[in-house]
């Protein structure tokens, strides 16, 4: 043993002071896993009066018996760090239009520390504010109703109805990530370019408690045998000297529905005095209305339907178009007709009826009015001035 | 006269090297991470003090003191201490006074200074071992360990 020190170098260990300077490390994004246990044993051997003696082995609080096998290990068992991450999985607001039911928004949370976790999720409406910029803007101005929220099987697969489960993830385990979904409805009263943002709260839990039992931080010393508790300053929440863990990330909807606007102008088609050359509002004259409905908004308009008053002085024509009916409707580029019946009974189920002192036309193949160059339906019926 | 005395002296050596009922030396691991201490002027320290929280990624610092408990000069002292699982020796954290340091790469069959240590990789290529690789440290005194000295070996490992 002599001789093989003589050729082995030497190290200057002054300056190995270095294991003294604190070097501050992030935490590992895994690592090893809550629980276990790190031991260590150094052995000694040495010579006595140049005769070789049994080793010895550490112990925590000192050893001195000598055998391999004896000493003790110094222990402690690796912590449990929580850490977490929620983002939103969409890149643009979920479009849908008035009345639209069970929309959805996707986050994704991931399990970034060192021990498995559950996890209590919430959502809810934001007021005001923008999410996503861009063609389908949604500044905040409407909310959704029955907020309801999901978490998938995995942290990569679609909203799918039956693979969803309502309620909180249990087991999520480190270094995986879960996507949850965010369903509500959008109001029948939204209108073209509303949004609505919602906000999706997670708080770590205790795994196995349903998200009933939030982790929090230990306080005071380490316990070397048992796992304590600490949350990343990424996550953390203080309240009243208690610390638990919450992390948000917003997404949302914008409403993308038709808007109509109704012009009526009329024209007098003739009199009893001059015919139809210049003819003038006098009793016994005929009258042409002209309704005409253009969509300005994102989608078309479905099932148009309107009535329309009708002053005590004057009379619905019948008779006036085509065969025998009297209400022309031009949309989508084709034109049809209808008979609105005087009587205030729809006899040939058309949709056209004259009733209470009113042109009601909601006809049974439904008017449409699709955005872009045929964005608009004209409408036309006659009365004569009384 | 002379040659009896003389001889004396070697017996009661080897009788007292064979009879000992306990070693001669204590040695005693602990395990602590460096904390930071505002003392009560402001003024903040670096201590060692019992690990608190170890996470992955923290430094844990094991300290090894030996001491000899018996009535005879200890010599040829070497402390040899695994890696422990789940951790890496953080490279240049070694020290202990009045010893010489090497590592083993090979689960403790073998040990040189850490400019010295290789590793064979699976394709039979030799390269120099770094600290990732390290299985073992060992600190061997140099000079013999007198009764009632103590001696201290410290170093630090991460936790993976």
């Amino acid at each position: 043993m002599t001789s093989v020190r003589k050729t082995l170098k030497f190290l200057a260990l002054a300056g190995l002071a270095l294991g003294m300077t604190a070097v501050a490390l992030p935490a590992a994004a895994t690592g090893t896993a809550a629980g276990t246990s790190i031991t260590n044993r150094a052995t000694v051997s040495y010579t006595v009066g140049g005769v070789a003696q049994t080793v010895i082995n550490s112990s925590p609080t000192g050893n001195s018996t000598p055998g391999a096998a004896g000493g003790a290990d110094t222990a402690f068992v690796v912590d449990r760090l929580v850490n977490y991450t929620v983002t939103t999985v969409d890149t643009t607001a979920v479009v849908g239009t008035p009345g639209q039911t069970l929309l959805v928004t996707t986050f994704l949370v991931t399990n970034t520390g060192n021990d498995k976790e559950g996890f209590a999720l919430s959502a809810a409406n934001l007021v005001g504010g923008t999410v996503f910029s861009g063609a389908a803007t949604n500044t905040d101005t409407i909310d959704m109703a029955n907020i309801k929220v999901y978490y998938g099987p995995d942290a990569t697969s679609a909203y799918n109805a039956g693979t969803a489960t309502l309620g909180n993830p249990d087991n999520i385990a480190q270094d995986t990530g879960r996507r949850v979904f965010v369903i509500a409805d959008l109001p029948v009263a939204a209108k073209n370019g509303d949004g609505a943002n919602v906000r999706l709260t997670a708080k770590a839990a205790v795994a196995g408690s349903a998200g009933a039992t939030l982790e929090t931080a230990t306080v005071g010393a380490d316990t070397a045998s048992a796992v304590d508790v600490v949350i990343s300053a990424a996550v953390a929440s203080t309240t009243a000297g208690v610390t638990t863990s919450l992390k948000t990330s917003d997404s949302g909807y914008a409403v993308s529905a038709p808007t109509l606007t109704v012009t009526k102008s009329e024209a007098v088609i003739s009199d009893p005095v001059n015919g139809t050359t210049n003819p003038k509002a006098i009793p016994g004259a005929t009258v042409e209305y002209t309704l005409t409905i253009t969509n300005t908004g994102a989608t078309a308009a479905n099932g148009v339907a309107f009535t329309d008053p009708v002053a005590t002085q004057l009379t619905l024509s019948q008779n006036v178009y085509n065969t025998n009916q009297n209400v022309t409707i031009t949309a989508g580029g084709t034109t049809r007709y209808c008979t609105a019946e005087a009587g205030g009974t729809d006899t040939n189920s058309d949709g056209c009826v004259f009733a209470a002192n009113a042109l009601g036309v909601n006809p049974t193949t439904p008017i449409v009015i699709p955005t872009g160059a045929n964005n608009t339906a004209v409408i036309k019926y006659r009365v004569t001035i009384n | 006269m002379k040659k009896f005395i003389a001889v004396i002296p070697l017996l009661l050596a080897s009788f007292v090297a064979s009879a000992a009922p306990q070693g001669s030396i204590l040695v005693k691991t602990v395990a602590e991470q460096e904390q930071t201490v505002t003392a009560a002027d402001g003024t903040r320290h670096t201590v060692l003090a019992p690990a608190k929280a170890v996470l992955p990624g923290h430094a844990v610092v094991y300290t090894v003191t030996f001491e000899n408990v018996g009535h005879e000069a200890a010599r040829d002292v070497v402390v040899t201490n695994p890696v422990p699982e789940h951790t890496n020796y953080q490279s240049g954290s070694a020290f202990g006074p009045g010893t010489e340091l090497l590592f083993s790469a090979d689960g403790g069959r073998s040990f040189a200074p850490p400019d010295a240590l290789e590793v064979r990789g699976a394709d039979g290529s030799v390269r120099a071992a770094g600290p990732e690789d390290y299985t073992h440290i060992r600190f061997v005194l140099k000079n013999a360990l007198t009764p009632g000295a103590v001696a201290f070996a410290r170093y630090r490992t991460i936790v993976k």
